[in-house]
C-alpha cells in the first residue's frame, strides 16, 4: 500500500556497505517527470515510452539493465545521480537527485503498513500534494509537530495509514 | 518518369513490386514524427562501447549518395534531389561551409531531450557528395538561423553496406476476397499521382507538407541500417528483446497515428476514399490502398476481425528486403518494426480511437489514449522476409 505512493523509499534491509538503497515507485517517478515537462511547456509523453527509454538509457550508462516498467526500481544515491542526468538530457527536465530524495518515505524495518513520518517524509508529502492538489504544505517549518501540516489547511489524521490511503487515491 | 516542373529536376522514378526506386535505391515516404522517433531511438544507445549512434546516423547515408554518384548523379542532381525528397534546401556558403536555411531535420523534428544538433542525415549526405568528413556546426533546433555544416580536409571512404543480392518477388497474389466496395487499385494509382515532392528553392516548398505532417521521400536503406544496427546494439547491451522491438515499433505506431490519421482526415480522403466506405473495415482497406503507394511494399489484407485478429501480409516489405541486402538470413521473425507499428497504429485509429470522428491528433490526445490500456491491441510478426519467408505477416490482436 505504502509503496504505491512512495517515489523513493529507503529499504533498510538492502543497506550494503553503508550505502542507502532507494526503492523508487516508477509510476510516481514517471508522473512527476511528465508534470515537470508540462510545467516547462513541453509535451507529455506516454508512460510506457518513458519507462522503456529510462530502461535503455540506464542500461547504456551503467551496463546494468533496470526495468522501469516494473512497479519499483532500487537505486543507490550515485545511481540516482545517473538517473538525474538521464532525465535532464533525454527528457529536458530537471529532477535533482536531492529533490527526489525528498520523496523518501522511510519504512519501519520490514513493516510497510505503518509509516513513521519525519521531516524528510513531510517534504515528500509536501511535494506530492503540491503536484496533485495545489495544497501548500511546509514541513520544514514544523519539524517537531510531525503530523501537522503547517498551513492548517490539512491535518494529518491520527491514523497515518488512512492519510496515505487518501494520497493513494490521488495518484489513481 | 516524374518531373519537378518548377525546378526542372526530373529524377527517373521506377516502381517495382510495391517499391519505389530512384537512382537505383528504394525510397519510402515517411513523416517527421517517424523520423523524430527513429532518430531518438538510435540516440538512446549513446555511450555504448564502439557503437556510436551519431556516426551511425551520419555515415549510413554516405555510401548511398556514393551509389547515386556511381549511377551518374552530378552535384547539382544531388542538391535538387535533396529538395525533391523533402529534406530541404542545401546551399554552399564558402569552400568549407554549407548550410540549409530550410531543412526537414533542422526544423521539423520533435525532440524529447535537450535541444541539440540533429541534422546527422544532412551531414552524411554532404559527406557522400563531397567525399570529405562533414560536421554540423549549427542547427535550427538550437534556435540558430540556419543549419550549418563544416567541411574538413579529411577525405573518407565508407564501405557500401548493401552487400547482398536480393531480388524482389514478382509472385504477388491477388487480394484476399472481402465484401467491400473499396477499389484499392484506383486509390493506390490516384495517391501515386499526388505531387508529394519538394522544390529546389530556398523557401518552405523545399519541404513536403501534406496531411498535417511533413513528409520525406527517404532512403529505405538508411532507415534499415540505422534501425538494425541500433537493434543489435540494444541486444548486445542486454536490453530485453521486447523493449528493443517496442522502441522501434513505437516509431511506426506514432507514424501511423499522425500520418495515417492525417490522411484519413484529409479532403483527399473524403474526396476519393470515404465515399467508397460503408464500415470501419472499408476504411482499413482504403488506408491499405494508400499505403501501397508509399513505396513500403505490397500490403495485402488477409483478415479483419477487431475482436479477434487482424492480419496483413507485406510482399517486398522494404524492411525485410533491406535486411536481406545487408545481413544473412535470421531466425528471428519480429524484424519488420515499421510494419508492426504501422498496422497496430491503423487498428488503433479505427477501433480504439475511431478516426471517423475526426479527433484532433495532438500529442496530448495520443498520450491520453495510449496511457489508457483499455481497448488497446498488441502485435506480433509471424512471417518475415528477413527470416526467409516469402512475405512479412503481422497479426494485430487484443
Amino acid at each position: 500500500m505504502i509503496n504505491s505512493i512512495s517515489c523513493l523509499n529507503r529499504v533498510d534491509n538492502n543497506v550494503e556497505n553503508n550505502k542507502e538503497v532507494y526503492h523508487i515507485s516508477t509510476k510516481l517517478l514517471i508522473k512527476i517527470l511528465n508534470l515537470n515537462r508540462e510545467n516547462k511547456g513541453l509535451g507529455k509523453l506516454e508512460d510506457a515510452l518513458i519507462a522503456r527509454k529510462l530502461g535503455i538509457l540506464y542500461t547504456f550508462k551503467t551496463n546494468i539493465y533496470l526495468n522501469f516498467k516494473n512497479d519499483y526500481v532500487n537505486l543507490m544515491l550515485d545511481e540516482l545521480i545517473i538517473l538525474e542526468e538521464i532525465i535532464d538530457y533525454y527528457f529536458n527536465v530537471e529532477m535533482k537527485a536531492a529533490t527526489m530524495k525528498c520523496f523518501t518515505i522511510k519504512l519501519e524495518k520490514q513493516e510497510n503498513t505503518l509509516v513513521k513520518i519525519e521531516q524528510g517524509e513531510l517534504i515528500s508529502l509536501e511535494e506530492i500534494l503540491k503536484f496533485y492538489t495545489n495544497i501548500e504544505l511546509n514541513a520544514k517549518d514544523e519539524p517537531e509537530n510531525k503530523q501537522t501540516i503547517s498551513d492548517q489547511k490539512i491535518k494529518v489524521p491520527s491514523s497515518n495509514s488512512n492519510f496515505f490511503k487518501k494520497l493513494i487515491k490521488l495518484f489513481r | 518518369m516524374s518531373t519537378s516542373e518548377e525546378s526542372g529536376y526530373s529524377p527517373q522514378i521506377m516502381t517495382a513490386g510495391g517499391q519505389t526506386i530512384i537512382g537505383g535505391l528504394s525510397r519510402v515516404f515517411h513523416c517527421n514524427f517517424y523520423n523524430s522517433y527513429l532518430q531518438m531511438a538510435v540516440l538512446l544507445t549513446q555511450a555504448s562501447g564502439d557503437h556510436n549512434p551519431k556516426q551511425l546516423l551520419t555515415n549510413s547515408v554516405t555510401p548511398l549518395v556514393n551509389n547515386l554518384i556511381n549511377c551518374g548523379y552530378t552535384e547539382q542532381d544531388l542538391l535538387e534531389e535533396f529538395a525533391f525528397c523533402g529534406f530541404g534546401y542545401l546551399e554552399q556558403r564558402d569552400e568549407k561551409t554549407w548550410e540549409t536555411p530550410i531543412s526537414h531535420y533542422g526544423q521539423r523534428l520533435c525532440l524529447h531531450g535537450r535541444p541539440q544538433k540533429s541534422c546527422y542525415f544532412t551531414s552524411g549526405y554532404l559527406q557522400g557528395m563531397l567525399n570529405k568528413v562533414v560536421t554540423e556546426t549549427a542547427c535550427q533546433i538550437e534556435t540558430k538561423e540556419h543549419d550549418e555544416f563544416s567541411v574538413s580536409d579529411k577525405t573518407l571512404q565508407i564501405k557500401n553496406y548493401l552487400c547482398n543480392e536480393f531480388q524482389l518477388t514478382s509472385n504477388i497474389p491477388e487480394r484476399f476476397d472481402f465484401d467491400t466496395r473499396v477499389d484499392e487499385d484506383v486509390i493506390t494509382a490516384t495517391v501515386a499521382t499526388l505531387p508529394l515532392k519538394g522544390h529546389y528553392v530556398a523557401n518552405e516548398t523545399a519541404l513536403i507538407s501534406a496531411f498535417g505532417v511533413v513528409l520525406t521521400n527517404h532512403f529505405a536503406d538508411y532507415y534499415n541500417k540505422i534501425s538494425y544496427e541500433t537493434y543489435f546494439a540494444l541486444m548486445d547491451a542486454g536490453i530485453p528483446k521486447e523493449d528493443a522491438e517496442e522502441i522501434f515499433t513505437q516509431a511506426g505506431h506514432i507514424c501511423a497515428f499522425n500520418t495515417f490519421g492525417g490522411i484519413m482526415k484529409s479532403p483527399e480522403w473524403y474526396g476519393l476514399v470515404a465515399p467508397q466506405c460503408d464500415s470501419k473495415e472499408d476504411w482499413f482497406h482504403g488506408m491499405i490502398a494508400v499505403v501501397n503507394a508509399l513505396g513500403w511494399g505490397v500490403y495485402r489484407v488477409e483478415k479483419i476481425d477487431p475482436k479477434g485478429e487482424t492480419i496483413v501480409r507485406v510482399y517486398n516489405s522494404y524492411e525485410g528486403v533491406g535486411y536481406r541486402r545487408m545481413y544473412s538470413q535470421t531466425d528471428e521473425k519480429n524484424m519488420s518494426f515499421l510494419v508492426m507499428g504501422g498496422m497496430l497504429g491503423l487498428v488503433h485509429l479505427l477501433w480504439k480511437v475511431d478516426i471517423r470522428e475526426k479527433p484532433e491528433l495532438t500529442e496530448d490526445f495520443y498520450v491520453n489514449q495510449f496511457n489508457n490500456i483499455a481497448n488497446s491491441y498488441q502485435v506480433k510478426q509471424t512471417h518475415a522476409i528477413a527470416a526467409g519467408d516469402e512475405y512479412d505477416r503481422v497479426v494485430v490482436f487484443k
